[in-house]
């Protein structure tokens, strides 16, 4: 089975590079990274990732949930895993139920256990294979 | 001991965001469900006898009678007495109107219900003044002059003036209370069940964030130092790469957002104890507005003062058999003062009328000086009147006893004016909903998307990460990684408010800023007249929020893949915003009634002149916004 293409939309450079780094350590081929929404649409449109890892909270502007659906715009086969830092369902942003059909959903927290991403990673990608 | 860093955080709330004042809400609510409803009851209530707070009406009639009688008194002996008698007084009165109460509430028209109440309120005088007779012959403490006759005749006027003040005043305290409070309860009893409540939400948020401050402080301090410590001993190395992790924990943080999220619970809790309050504040305020409304329509008719003094006066004159000449005269000239007060107010309303409460305090303090001028010119030519004799010492407490006259006699037009004009009280309506809608604006704004995402997204994230970093360079055997990361976390926890800082703009920056995170999302044109790039860094960030609660929105609820903007300066009305987008999906929303974040904000930033409109012919929604040139934005709240 061929390795996974996946892009990371994260703008904490920390989180990112080390992220990053887990995954390719696992065989995930990270083919794009990049703290900005521009950039990862215009670098999807030409290379079409399997699946974009995409933090909820890029800043100002657009969130993670706009990213998501801009992307499946153009690319309906795309996965989607989405991170978040919220834990309390009080915090949770309402917009989640925004997010495109057959995204997954995962608290930061989990991501220092590599092996939960992953997991996402290939069920985000399953969906639409 | 710990030594929090010296940290710049902001504390509650984040000065960069603008907050609009209290009244920057003009949206029309009153034809909402609710408020409809309400309005509809109240315009068909007829019966103006609510007898709710009538033993305070009563209570608060009898101090001016009580004054009276203690000037007449010589010893501390006589004047608790006094007290005493006219306690069970209050008794004598009120206890039966709860019997009359539903009698008189079955006649319809306002006049017969107010001449039932003077005539209730006659007898009752003339039974409270019996009792007071008997009781202070019987203490001995009876007015040398007084007799039976006297007692009861004036007992009884004052009784017929002061009852259907008594019924006009509970008439419009009905009318506002059921407005504003529903079936909830009184503001007396809101003042008196909340209030402690209340001031102690007025200090929650802050104490909120301060704790929050002092928590963040110290759990980086501590962990940066357990870093620090590890990374520079000796046996710095991958042997301390597993104490490291441990350090690393970031359940401190989880408990810090845990507490977070039960701030903005408990203070969603208690949100409604703080509206209440400002509620009753505007009560107020509707009141004391309506006295100067009624003073506006009619200069030459502050009727409910006049008609009081005479009668209180007239009253005491008989009880005490002094010159009905000299009271006539004394009741005439502290009526001219009053009608010049309001004449010269009403004159100069235009002026005046923002400074109500001042002048109305001034016209206090020259009606009181000017009733002492008048006693002390008829004592010192030699008139018989309450300053003679052993009287004088008391001249004190009438100055009080004309003080609370013309207090009451203003409320009681008050009164008449907010009964009669239900205008004032929808706007009432609209400042509680706006205060509501300030309050879902507070806590979304400070809590929700500041704080509680910073130390959610920010903090805890880097902890993660660095954790997840020093694990792989533990598995790699790379310590140079180690250090590297520990470099990094100890950063963000020196500088834990990193990300909360804003910077000022240019427009025309401000307008690129607000966009460029949206290209590939959405395509866009901007046109920013030049006369606006010098516009200051206040109303920069106005158009800069607003800007991007129109373009979230056209992007997330519109499907909007366009945009257009064209800002220009009008020299009559402001700023004028105008947008245009190809949204699919247009917001049903033509209007701006509902309460929600982005129509709070353009309805602070424009006083509510925006419009938000479907063009069929050309597919388009356009937004047209005039953002206010004096608009009071206070960015310290």
């Amino acid at each position: 089975m061929p390795s996974l293409r996946v892009m990371l939309i994260e703008d904490d450079e920390l989180t990112r590079s080390t992220v990053k780094a887990a995954l390719v350590k696992k065989g995930i081929d990270i083919i794009f990274d990049t703290p900005h929404v521009a950039d990862a649409l215009t670098f999807a449109k030409k290379h079409r990732p399997d699946v974009a890892v995409v933090d909820y909270n890029l800043g100002k502007g657009p969130n993670g949930i706009d990213l998501a659906n801009g992307l499946r715009k153009f690319d309906p086969s795309i996965g989607i895993v989405l991170l978040t830092a919220f834990l309390n369902p009080t915090q949770l942003p309402t917009q989640i139920a925004k997010l495109p059909k057959g995204s997954k959903y995962l608290i930061k927290h989990s991501v220092s256990e590599i092996g939960v991403l992953i997991k996402e990673i290939e069920a985000a990608a399953a969906y639409m294979a | 001991m710990i030594v929090p860093f010296n940290l710049d955080i902001p504390l509650n709330p984040p000065s960069d965001y603008p907050h609009p004042s209290l009244f920057l809400y003009p949206y029309d609510v009153s034809k909402t469900g609710d408020t409809k409803r309400r309005l509809a009851k109240i315009e068909t209530w007829d019966a103006p006898f609510d007898l709710s707070i009538a033993p305070l009406l009563i209570f608060i009639s009898l101090i001016p009678n009580t004054l009276v009688e203690l000037r007449s008194t010589d010893s501390t002996r006589t004047v608790v007495l006094w007290i005493g008698i006219k306690l069970f007084t209050i008794i004598i009165w009120f206890a039966p109107l709860y019997v009359l109460h539903g009698t008189v509430k079955g006649f319809k028209r306002r006049e017969i219900n107010l001449f039932l109440g003077g005539i209730i309120g006659a007898i009752l005088g003339s039974i409270s003044g019996t009792y007071v007779f008997y009781a202070a012959n019987l203490l001995n403490v009876n007015h040398p002059s007084e007799n039976l006759q006297r007692r009861i005749i004036s007992t009884a006027i004052i009784g017929f003036a002061w009852l259907p003040i008594g019924l006009v005043l509970s008439q419009s305290y009905g009318n506002i209370k059921k407005i504003a409070y529903g079936k909830e309860g009184s503001p007396h009893s809101l003042i008196r069940q909340n209030f402690r409540k209340t001031a102690f939400y007025n200090s929650y948020v802050r104490k909120s964030h301060d704790s929050i401050q002092t928590e963040l402080s110290e759990i980086s301090y501590n962990l940066a130092n357990e870093l620090t410590a590890l990374a520079s001993s000796e046996s710095m190395g991958l042997s301390n790469a597993e104490k490291i992790l441990e350090k690393l924990s970031t359940k401190s943080f989880r408990d810090l957002s845990n507490r977070i999220d039960k701030d903005v619970q408990a203070i969603r809790q208690k949100r409604n104890l703080r509206l209440r309050i400002l509620t009753f504040r505007n009560y107020v305020s509707v009141i004391l507005i309506s006295v100067y409304k009624d003073m506006k329509k009619n200069p030459l008719n502050p009727r409910i003062f006049t008609y009081v003094i005479v009668v209180c006066l007239l009253g005491t004159q008989i009880r005490n058999n002094e010159s009905v000449f000299h009271i006539f005269v004394f009741s005439s000239l502290a009526a001219a003062v009053t009608y010049a007060m309001s004449s010269l107010i009403v004159f100069y309303w235009k002026k005046t009328e923002k400074y109500f409460f001042e002048f109305s305090i001034f016209g206090l303090i020259l009606n009181i000086l000017f009733v002492y001028l008048i006693q002390e010119y008829m004592r010192i030519h030699g008139y018989d009147t309450v300053l003679v004799g052993q009287r004088a010492k008391t001249t004190f407490l009438d100055v009080l006893l004309f003080f609370f006259i013309y207090f009451l006699g203003h409320f009681g037009t008050a009164g008449v004016t907010a009964t009669v004009d239900i205008f004032r009280v929808k706007e009432f309506s609209k400042i509680a909903h706006a205060i509501e809608a300030e309050m879902l604006r507070d806590q979304k704004r400070l809590i929700g998307r500041r704080w509680a995402v910073h130390i959610h997204g920010k903090i805890q994230t880097r902890i993660s990460s660095a954790a997840l970093a020093i694990q792989q360079a533990t598995d790699k055997g790379d310590g140079s990684m180690i250090l590297k990361t520990i470099d990094s976390i100890r950063f963000t926890l020196a500088e834990p408010s990193i990300g909360l800082k804003q910077v000022d703009r240019a427009l025309e920056q401000e307008v690129q800023t607000r966009f460029a995170p949206w290209s590939g999302l959405v395509e866009y044109e901007t046109s920013i007249e030049p006369e606006l790039y010098s516009l200051d860094p206040v109303r920069v960030r106005v158009v800069g929020e607003v800007l991007e609660e129109l373009i979230s929105n056209a992007v997330r609820h519109g499907g909007a893949t366009q945009i257009a903007i064209k800002l220009s300066m009008s020299r009559s009305s402001g700023i004028v915003l105008y947008a245009e987008d190809n949204s699919t999906n247009p917001p049903s929303l033509s209007t701006n009634r509902s309460v929600g974040i982005g129509t709070t904000i353009f309805n602070a930033a424009s006083l509510g002149r925006w419009k938000l409109e479907r063009d069929q012919v050309r597919g388009k929604t356009v937004f047209n916004m005039t953002i206010s040139s004096d608009i009071n934005f206070d960015l310290e709240r």
